[in-house]
């Protein structure tokens, strides 16, 4: 069965430490998302799993078998750069049967298994077509069909959606998911983007300069960020510093800047201590009548975006401070620039961490 | 520091505009008018000639028909040095081996300008986009947000207060790219800029714009204020292009005043309002994902559905369900989290909707995923 593990994989080019001891287990029939800012090594981790690039250290396993001297095209993978990269001036079936071709199958064997694929990703009746007639999400079969017709049970993916418009690709995205788990493939895909990562995976494992900084489900990793930069780097959030002023069974109080506090979910942390405090905005309601028990904070509107099914308003805090909150359209209300406002979180809601030692600004640089 | 603007703001009108490629009609009798120190984006899919437009504007593309106009004079003639514009590109651009004051002052300096007369706006500029202390830096060293900055003040450094922007923020990642079309905003309107900015992407033009124009196939199908827009799509094609939207095919059975009775497709029957549908014509209802209520188990109300979740999926702050109803369709629907879970996958559940947020549009001729694709 094709789960893939890597253990303690490195690789350098030049002085570049582009992967840098990076272990992780992926599970049969698994779908997983490397997602990372631009140079943080995880494209180079997915051609060390394909075999196209060797770590200088490590090992790397697929199905409980040691592959780092096993070649590319005995590893039992599809490699896909581009979903819609197919070759243009081949149909359907030549564009699918064309690695089982390649490899010299028997002419019963290609039919025989290019009419599988095709079949499951309902193409059968589309094998006679040529790229410019389907739609991007034929297109997308095509490629994936074309992707595992040798057999692979295991599919890599490498910013599969990235050349397409935002919202083709937020179509796709969705049946993309869909395809890859209904037939059953173990799949890695590499992303810089949350939402799409989100949308696709059960597990994502984020990079930051060649490291693993957390894997977990989507939505582990947007409530319990291990970090402040991966709070702000998945999704977004506003922060606050601030200084712990007492502790009890189940919260901490926090005073923040300008003298406000606030309560939040109980962490290991000592009276005094410097922490930084991060607010999803979807989790900050604005004026919200009754609930006993919430923080508080009091502002005035800075500034309204209407996004769509929300309005997105930043409120200034009596102490300076930003922050972002979501409004659901639905709510039907509109914020007026300079209107005094009440800013409501859930103890629980507010993601509290250790003040970062080289600054706040330098732990959530993207750079 | 505020920036002094010494000028009018240039206001851009096209007229009648159309240009073939060969056999290709990239804009098919276009008209726009972008108002004096408007921010005015044109999205659409790939190929909906947005580019096209934006260099017509340029000086860049000559129209086979229709004129352009900068500042109410005819510019059809005029050279694209001669119309004073400022460009954004994908990337934003930087020439690596030279400074920021070498990047930003590069088109007067080619132009043989005298420093004395580009020098000191520019340095204003600069101040006002807090990099005047970064100006002998090189691009590497800079975030992408300075970058922006620089490729902006570099666009309007030869006194240019007219700014095309043609998918300025395409190659950046995801997350950069989000951060920035706030701030992009932020900097164009305190500069007091007349900006065009071309984007294929939906949220992007949203967050950026005063107005919008949706482009497909050469030609402009609505403009309108992001709320607009978003909430009063003139065509199942802008419904579909500017949200996530479910559709739903039937016929008007009976109407009254202000609300029509539909009979869907594959079953079910539904209320909305509406003041236009004659009884008997074929309907697409468009309901946004946002705006599909939901219940656990069978609640028989107006415009009850029933069916079972078929997959839930955690995104950002919010649980997007799929319902599959009985009769076959497919409805999306969103749930702020907030760390609470609603519904399990194969749970039976009920999908409403307020008969004021379903939009009724007449049924195309063609298939109805034509009609709504975005290719």
């Amino acid at each position: 069965m094709p789960d893939i593990r890597l253990i303690n994989v490195s690789k350098m080019f030049g002085r570049i430490v582009a992967v840098d001891h990076v272990s992780l287990n992926i599970h049969d029939g698994e779908y997983l998302t490397l997602l990372g800012p631009s140079g943080c090594g995880k494209t180079t981790t997915l051609r060390i799993i394909s075999g196209l690039t060797n770590p200088d250290e490590g090992e790397v396993y697929i199905g409980g078998r040691l592959v780092n001297d096993v070649p590319v095209e005995e590893r039992g993978i599809g490699f896909v750069f581009q979903l819609f990269a197919v070759f243009p001036h081949m149909t359907v079936w030549e564009n699918v049967t064309f690695g089982p071709r390649v490899l010299g199958w028997s002419m019963e064997r290609v039919e025989e298994e290019g009419l599988k694929v095709l079949k499951m990703v309902r193409l059968e009746n589309r094998i006679d077509a040529y790229p410019n007639e389907l739609s991007f999400g034929e297109l997308q079969k095509v490629g994936l069909a074309r992707a595992i017709a040798t057999g692979s049970k295991i599919l890599l993916l490498d910013e599969p959606l990235g050349a397409l418009d935002a919202k083709v690709r937020s179509e796709l995205r969705l049946e993309l998911r869909r395809l890859v788990k209904s037939l059953g493939l173990t799949s890695i895909h590499v992303t810089h983007d949350q939402e799409e990562a989100m949308v696709v995976s059960d597990r994502i494992a984020v990079m930051r300069k060649g490291r693993v900084i957390q894997v977990d489900t989507p939505e582990r990793l947007y409530d319990y960020p291990k970090d402040v930069f991966l709070a702000n780097f998945i999704g977004e959030a506003s922060f606050l510093k601030g200084t712990v002023r007492n502790v009890d069974e189940k919260t901490s109080v926090i005073e923040i800047r300008g003298g406000a506090t606030i309560r939040v979910r109980k962490k290991l942390f000592r009276i005094g201590e410097m922490v930084v405090v991060a607010l999803r905005p979807e989790y900050v309601k604005i004026d919200a009548r009754g609930n006993i028990g919430l923080n508080r904070l009091h502002g005035r509107v800075e500034r309204t975006r209407f996004v769509g099914w929300f309005t997105r308003v930043e409120v200034q805090l009596d102490n300076g401070d930003l922050i972002i909150a979501e409004e659901p359209m639905s709510n039907g209300r509109d914020f007026e620039v300079g209107e005094t406002v009440t800013l409501m979180f859930r103890p629980d809601d507010a993601l509290i961490y250790r003040y970062p030692e080289e600054g706040l600004e330098k732990a959530l640089s993207l750079e | 520091m505020i920036f002094k603007v010494v000028v009018p703001l240039p206001e851009v009108k096209l007229v009648d505009i159309t240009k073939n490629y060969g056999s290709i009609v990239a804009l098919d009798g276009l008209a726009l008018h972008v108002d004096d120190g408007e921010y005015f984006t044109i999205v659409g899919p790939t190929g909906a000639g947005k580019t096209t437009t934006l260099m017509i504007v340029a000086g860049l593309v000559k129209p086979d028909h229709g004129s352009a106009y900068i500042n109410g004079r005819i510019v059809n003639d005029l050279l694209p040095e001669e119309r004073n514009v400022g460009f954004m590109f994908q990337g934003f651009e930087l020439f690596p081996h030279l400074s920021v004051w070498d990047n930003v002052t590069y088109g007067p300096f080619v132009k043989s300008w005298n420093p004395e007369v580009y020098g000191k706006s520019t340095r204003e500029m600069l101040e006002m986009v807090h990099l005047a202390s970064r100006d002998d830096a090189f691009p590497h060293e800079l975030s992408g947000g300075m970058q922006q900055r620089i490729a902006l003040v570099r666009a309007l450094a030869s006194g240019a207060r007219l700014l095309l922007l043609d998918e300025p923020l395409g190659s950046l990642d995801a997350k950069i790219r989000i951060e920035l079309r706030y701030e992009l905003r932020r900097l164009i309107k305190d500069l007091g800029l007349t900006a065009i900015h071309v984007t294929h992407d939906m949220e992007e033009a949203m967050t950026v714009s005063d107005r919008i124009a949706v482009l497909r196939k050469g030609k402009i199908l609505q403009v309108g204020t992001p709320r607009d827009v978003y909430s009063d799509p003139i065509s199942l094609f802008v419904a579909n292009f500017v949200g996530e939207t479910n559709f739903l095919e039937g016929v008007v059975k009976s109407r009254g005043e202000k609300w029509i009775d539909i009979e869907l497709k594959n079953g079910g029957d539904i209320r909305v309002t509406d003041g236009r549908r004659d009884v008997g014509e074929d309907v697409v209802l468009a309901l946004r994902s946002e705006d599909v209520i939901v219940h656990k188990g069978w609640v028989g109300e107006t415009n009850a559905l029933s069916g079972y979740v078929e997959s839930s999926k955690f995104i950002s702050g919010y649980i997007r369900y799929e319902v599959r109803l009985n009769s076959g369709e497919r409805i999306a629907l969103r749930r702020v989290a907030s760390r609470n879970h609603f519904f399990e996958v194969n749970e039976r559940v009920t999908v409403r909707f307020d008969p004021e947020k379903a939009l009724v549009y007449p049924h195309p001729e063609e298939r109805l995923e034509k009609a709504i694709s975005p290719d």
